[in-house]
């Protein structure tokens, strides 16, 4: 079985802080990760090739230094690792990212299954796995818990919905995004972590999978940008005082309805 | 790249560098470069005092007409004829897009023998709504929606189309975007009409929810974006409005969905799973011993959350250990922690402190937890976790019965 | 001497000799199975260690009954000089011996140190069979060699009181008074009869002397043999230095750690034939102690090595001797089957003979090693061993695993954010390295995750940069740019992780041209100070005690000593990484010391002999579900002594005992934990 892992590496937004006098974003050597969703996915792959077994390549596009994610997922237990990085691909939206991703993994060969995180952190979007899916032409199921069944020809998965999941039979070749809850991404071995940092990435250009310039990157993008700006949250510290437990309470809900939590 | 530095009036005062959020400009020689990591958003052509960035808004070349996309539309959400409320927010916010361009809302409902949810949208304000009704469209599949909305959109054609950010509407959103080759912003929590270019302004989170940034879809349409739930307000349902409902006899049939649902599984609760939970509330040593820890149970129950509990009561034996938040426990990052007689000792906040909001109840003031807490209760926890367990399961009937209110049928 | 007696004479010494080399190169052979390692450099620093401590016997002197070990040691030296005479004169009557054979005061000497053995071996006897600690064994193989050495002794007295009664006088036995009142006992006896007397006498003791030869290199008084050449070949780093960095680059390399006995090097193998079994190690070991599998003395001297005289019989049987990889293929094809050599070879180091309890138990507090007498490195054993589970087997606790990935993403092993690092610091004015841009700045207060996470340990680092400025030390701090100086993750054996933080944190600080470093944490100050160096990072580096009492003494800080502060006991603790590894007492002490109303106490167990926390080497971030917990015994010790408080100079110790005291204790009986710095910077 072939199986291409899509990652991707982001900042580590939880490491994202504003600076309360700026008011801007303090940037400063904000560690990159491997998308946690991505992991995920990773995790999902490597239990397939453990199980069944299957050839793992994993899939990024970004700079140059991307590749220390992609070390990453080696070390988890991937096989092969590809970074499409070119000038061109850069500052894409979604539909230009699934576009060069797509081609990318064309050139790969044909995977059985292709596996992406849910969503990134950074974007919070949830949109490249469909639009990948979308322009391979492959089936897709999105949000996946658990997966049931492995046969040469199907997938047997759980996909979250609102309500609870529902139990999907998708035939082969498919594109599958994974939830949390599909198994927590294994901490890589040392052993993996140090073969891993020794292994050859394969790196190709927007030319080397054919991907024309006016489909990838700020190009081939249909979104833009028209502004960014950091939002006034102030991080409440409060304390609450009331005159009575009954008020303190009442005090509190009407915080917790405010955040629409209740 | 659509960025572009004139060297001849940068005086590498680096006052871009402050504003960029991607950290993609670096100086060198005194002259601002950009990195490859530029996605052009521009933020620096506003902040350079000399004029020296130039942004061209170069996007992606279209072939259609835009001006033949009118109407605002949205996707009604419904699981086994049951409107998922995000769609009814939707069409609240819709109405306002809808005004402010002038032109019809619509609802767009597939599902099978859902005809009686037009009423609904009606009420919310639609004032057509676009019916695709078919055993093919009992349940939500990816090929049998897409398939047969991009009918309807290559038919009438809308200038913007919106979708709850709900698993579904994410699901097949981006699906519809790529086949009609299309702009589409996810998870926005604001929407505007740009009263000059008539462009829907789309404005959603990044970095995790550090930045804000505000999306255009130019030169394609429909614009489209999925929007968070419970963000839009709803407005005041009027039952006494109709509307046109519009059937499509779609030509999507059985044969052509790959997916197979093979079963659906309603969970009446969430599972007991500390990691997943979006509510979260715990009990340390000042619960006082294990016969007080009902009284957590109780208000993670009111509020549908799990009960966790600080390594102190584990280590008493008072709590079992796989309810333990902290460094060698759990860790946890829920949208509501309640730490109730938690100190917070390192080790206990290393497993929470990613919580969207900390509520905090402990009787010593000077306590380390009430430094991570957004809100802190100085107070015997004896006392107030169950006045808040009442209060919450006071408001929770209370929010049940308005809410069969609303669904009531037109008076008039 | 009758030619037949000779001819005797020199076929059973020359069995003696055969059957004594035989013996030590048998045990050689074990030596040499185990991986090379370079102990031959520094001659003269060796031989100056060998000379302290196995010509001085300092170890032993530091005990109370050390001085019995003295006197046997030096005795058997004169009682083994003696036998030259012995033999010789007996062998060729003709020759004289210079000094041994004529010199009085030899034979002074010599006798008065056989006394005392003759003493000594009562008293430990005593001690042994009587009133027996429990880190000393009973066991036949010492009693047989007490009758040796007894048998030894006497005999040789009798025979040469027998010599020089048939002589009447000779000047060299003119001061002996063994030999004189023996020689009285024989008086008026015939000297025919006397000299039968001595022939038998003498072969008695030739018997007996050439037993014991045989003897010692069969049995655990090997240690007689391999502590000399153990202590020339100890570890000349300093204590809390001895971990080898290992070649990750080297991809030939490919097992790691150590999971095969004879991948230990052969003087990790010599340790074990040096044991002597005296048990210090076990008696000062907090994990044996509290009652956890790991007993450092049972480990070494019979553990691992009944484990080698069993494998490594088997491996030089089949005549494989190289270690590493090729070994491993090499022994494969003996590995299947049921055959005793398979079972033998198939046994797995970690998991059949150490049990991975043992090997998590220990806390690196360095007591078993800083006590033990014949030079063994109990330590770095066990790191080996832990690398082999961590990065070779992947095979590791689950809480550990989440320190590892939280030093990763976040460089501190809580997980806390990254950008928080220097929070602590922010009303206080201390600037960062960065901020200090161009200026000269000359101590770099490195905080350590603890003093820049733990609010407890944030209370010391506050204390300790406002004593800084007080004094007007030039000094910054990293800030964001500080990462886990890596202490615990290469104690719990994960070396690769260890190199990355190393290799940012020495970055960092050669970018800055960082020269000296004042540490919060011992922890930090022997990782900076000891492992730095082996990957490029050298500075000089010192405890913020040491500095704070540098600056008194120097005048650079004043203090008032007017303040009013309570009368308090306080009870102080050593903590490991500072007392034992550093070989600092003193200057906590005298800071303790300088504060009004402080009466500075000790606890039972202290200096060398301080009792672990239970946090180092890895185990902060263990559960320690096994036996009694270490900081809650340690807590008892301390409040044994009814302080108003403890003194503590180390984040991980006052965690430790805070956490003990909050579990042995209520609110009202409850005894603060306080560092140095915290009472001193109230009296700026």
């Amino acid at each position: 079985m072939e199986i291409v892992v899509c990652i991707k590496q982001v900042p580590d937004t939880t490491e994202v802080k504003i600076d309360p006098v700026k008011n801007t974003l303090i940037r400063d050597g904000v560690p990159s990760i491997v998308n946690p969703f991505d992991e995920y996915a990773v995790e999902a792959a490597v239990r397939i090739k453990e199980q069944y077994g299957a050839k793992i390549t994993v899939l990024t596009m970004g700079p140059p230094q991307a590749t220390s994610a992609l070390r990453k997922c080696l070390a988890m237990g991937a096989d092969e690792a590809v970074l499409v990085s070119d000038r061109a691909v850069a500052g894409a939206d979604t539909l230009a990212t699934s576009y060069t991703l797509a081609k990318a993994i064309e050139k790969i060969g044909k995977p059985d299954i292709i596996f992406c995180g849910k969503m990134a952190i950074d974007g919070d979007t949830a949109q490249v796995g469909p639009g990948i899916a979308e322009h391979l032409g492959l089936p897709q199921t999105t949000y996946v818990q658990k997966i049931r069944e492995v046969s040469p020809h199907r997938l047997v998965v759980e996909r979250v919905s609102d309500s609870g999941h529902e139990l999907v039979s998708i035939p082969l070749p498919c594109v599958v995004t994974v939830d949390k809850a599909i198994g927590e991404p294994r901490y890589p071995s040392v052993k993996g972590s140090i073969n891993a940092s020794r292994q050859e990435i394969i790196t190709w250009s927007a030319a080397d999978i054919d991907a024309p310039p006016d489909k990838t990157g700020l190009n081939g993008s249909c979104t833009q940008v028209m502004r960014i700006f950091t939002p006034q949250i102030q991080k409440h510290n409060e304390m609450l005082s009331a005159e009575s437990d009954d008020a303190l309470c009442d005090l509190l809900l009407a915080k917790l309805q405010e955040a629409k939590i209740v | 790249m659509s960025v572009k530095i004139i060297a001849k009036d940068c005086t590498g005062c680096g006052m871009c560098l402050e504003k960029c959020p991607f950290d993609a400009i670096e100086i060198v020689d005194n002259i601002a470069q950009l990195k490859d990591n530029c996605t052009g958003c521009g933020a620096c052509a506003r902040a350079c005092p000399f004029k020296a960035i130039e942004v061209t808004r170069k996007a992606k070349k279209s072939t259609i007409k835009l001006e033949d996309y009118k109407g605002v539309w949205v996707f009604i959400e419904q699981h086994q004829g049951n409107i998922h409320s995000v769609a009814l927010e939707l069409l609240s916010e819709g109405r306002k897009l809808a005004d402010a361009l002038q032109v019809e809302l619509a609802g767009v409902l597939l599902g099978d023998g859902v005809e009686h949810l037009a009423q609904d949208c009606f009420a919310y304000g639609a004032e057509k709504v676009y019916l695709i009704d078919g055993p093919v469209f009992k349940h939500y599949r990816t090929d049998s929606y897409t398939n047969a909305i991009v009918e309807v959109i290559n038919k009438y054609k809308p200038e913007i189309l919106l979708f709850g950010a709900t698993n579904n509407g994410r699901d097949f959103a981006s699906r519809i975007a790529v086949r009609i080759n299309t702009g589409l912003t996810a998870d926005c929590t604001e929407l505007s009409i740009d009263p000059e270019t008539k462009l829907l302004q789309q404005t959603r989170p990044a970095f995790g929810g550090n930045v804000m940034a505000t999306i255009l879809c130019p030169k394609h349409r429909p614009q489209m974006a999925t929007v968070r739930p419970k963000v839009m307000k709803l407005c005041e349902p009027d039952y006494c409005r109709t509307g046109e409902i519009i059937r499509i006899n779609s030509s999507v049939k059985e044969e052509d969905i790959a997916a197979k649902i093979l079963e659906i599984v309603e969970s009446a609760s969430k599972t007991v799973n500390l990691e997943d939970a979006e509510i979260i509330v715990s009990g340390g040593r000042g619960i006082g011993g294990p016969q007080n820890y009902h009284l957590i149970m109780e208000l993670a129950e009111a509020l549908g959350g799990v009960a966790g509990a600080s390594r102190a009561a584990v280590d008493a034996g008072w709590v079992p250990q796989y309810r333990q938040v902290g460094q060698t426990g759990k860790t946890v990052a829920p949208k509501l922690y309640i730490a109730c007689g938690i100190s917070g000792a390192i080790q206990h906040l290393a497993g929470m402190q990613t919580s969207e909001m900390i509520v905090a109840i402990n009787t010593d003031p000077e306590a380390p937890i009430f430094k991570v807490a957004n809100y802190g209760i100085v107070g015997d926890l004896h006392k107030i976790v169950p006045l808040l367990t009442a209060k919450i399961k006071e408001l929770k009937e209370s929010q049940k019965a308005q809410n069969t209110d609303k669904t009531a049928a037109c008076s008039c | 001497m009758p030619t037949i007696e000779l001819i005797v004479f020199l076929i059973i010494t020359v069995l003696t000799v055969l059957l004594f080399v035989q013996a030590v190169s048998k045990k050689l052979k074990f030596i040499r199975l185990g991986a090379k390692e370079n102990r031959s450099d520094h001659p003269g620093k060796r031989f100056a260690n060998f000379c302290a401590n196995v010509l001085g016997q300092r170890k032993l002197l530091q005990e109370p009954y050390g001085v019995i070990h003295f006197f046997i040691f030096w005795g058997f030296i004169f009682i083994a000089l003696g036998e030259i005479p012995f033999i010789l004169e007996r062998v060729f009557p003709n020759i004289t011996i210079p000094i041994l054979g004529t010199s009085p005061y030899f034979y002074l000497i010599k006798e008065i140190l056989s006394s005392l053995v003759f003493i000594g071996l009562i008293v430990g006897i005593v001690r042994r069979w009587i009133v027996r600690p429990a880190r000393l064994y009973l066991s036949v193989e010492a009693a047989l060699v007490v009758i040796l050495i007894y048998g030894v002794i006497i005999t040789e007295w009798l025979t040469s009181g027998a010599r020089l009664a048939l002589m009447g006088s000779h000047h060299a036995y003119s001061l002996d008074f063994i030999y004189n009142l023996v020689a009285g006992f024989f008086a008026g006896t015939s000297a025919e009869s006397l000299t039968t007397t001595i022939s038998f006498l003498w072969w008695i003791h030739v018997i007996i002397l050439y037993s014991f030869a045989v003897y010692i290199p069969n049995s655990k008084h090997l240690h007689i043999l391999a502590t000399p050449f153990n202590s020339y070949f100890a570890s000349l780093k300093p204590a809390g230095g001895q971990i080898e960095p290992m070649n990750l680059e080297d991809e030939n390399l490919k097992e790691y750690g150590v999971g095969r006995i004879e991948n230990f090097t052969w003087k990790q193998l010599l340790d074990s034939f040096a044991c002597g079994e005296c048990g210090r190690c076990m008696d000062n070991c907090p994990a044996n102690i509290s009652g956890k599998p790991l007993n450092p003395k049972e480990l070494l001297s019979r553990t691992l090595k009944d484990h080698l005289l069993e494998k490594g019989a088997v491996m030089n049987k089949l005549g494989i001797s190289s270690t590493g990889e090729e070994n491993a293929e090499a022994l494969k094809p003996y590995t299947t089957g049921y055959s005793e050599t398979a079972q033998i070879l198939n046994k797995k180091l970690i998991g059949d003979i150490v049990s991975r309890e043992e090997i998590w138990s220990c806390t690196t507090c360095m007591a078993c090693q800083t006590l033990c007498p014949v030079s063994n490195e109990h330590v770095n054993k066990i790191i080996d061993m832990r690398r082999y589970e961590v990065m070779n087997e992947n095979n590791y606790a689950h809480e550990l695993q989440l320190a590892f990935r939280n030093v990763e993403a976040k460089y501190n092993p809580w997980g806390v954010s990254w950008s928080e690092r220097a929070s602590w610091a922010k009303d206080l004015g201390v600037q960062t390295m960065k901020e200090a841009g161009d200026q000269e700045v000359e101590y770099l207060l490195w905080v350590g995750c603890a003093g820049s996470f733990d609010d407890r340990a944030k209370k010391v680092s506050v204390a300790i940069a406002k004593i800084l400025k007080a004094a007007g030390v030039n000094f910054a701090i990293l800030g964001r740019e500080e990462k886990c100086c890596g202490d615990f993750i290469r104690r719990a054996g994960n070396e690769y992780l260890f190199g990355l933080m190393v290799k940012d944190n020495i970055n960092t600080l050669n970018n800055y041209k960082v020269k000296k470093i004042i540490t919060a944490c011992p922890h930090c100050l022997n990782t900076l100070k000891n492992d730095y160096p082996a990957f490029g990072g050298n500075y000089e580096v010192i405890h913020h005690t040491q500095f704070i009492n540098d600056l008194i003494k120097s005048g650079k800080l004043t203090l008032n000593k007017n303040v009013e502060m309570p009368k308090q006991k306080i009870v102080y603790h050593d903590s490991c990484y500072l007392g034992r590894y550093q070989q600092e007492f003193e200057a906590p002490r005298a800071l303790y010391r300088m504060v009004p109303g402080v009466e500075l106490i000790e606890m039972d167990r202290n200096h060398n002999k301080s009792f672990c926390c239970g946090a180092g080497g890895g185990r902060m971030w263990l559960e320690e579900d096994i036996g009694e917990r270490i900081n809650n015994m340690r807590v008892d010790q301390a409040l044994a002594k009814e302080p108003q408080a403890i003194g503590a100079n180390c984040p991980y110790c006052i965690t430790m005992l805070e956490d003990g005291i909050k579990d042995k204790t209520d609110a009202e009986h409850s005894v603060p934990v306080i560092d140095p710095a915290e009472l001193i910077v109230k009296m700026i």
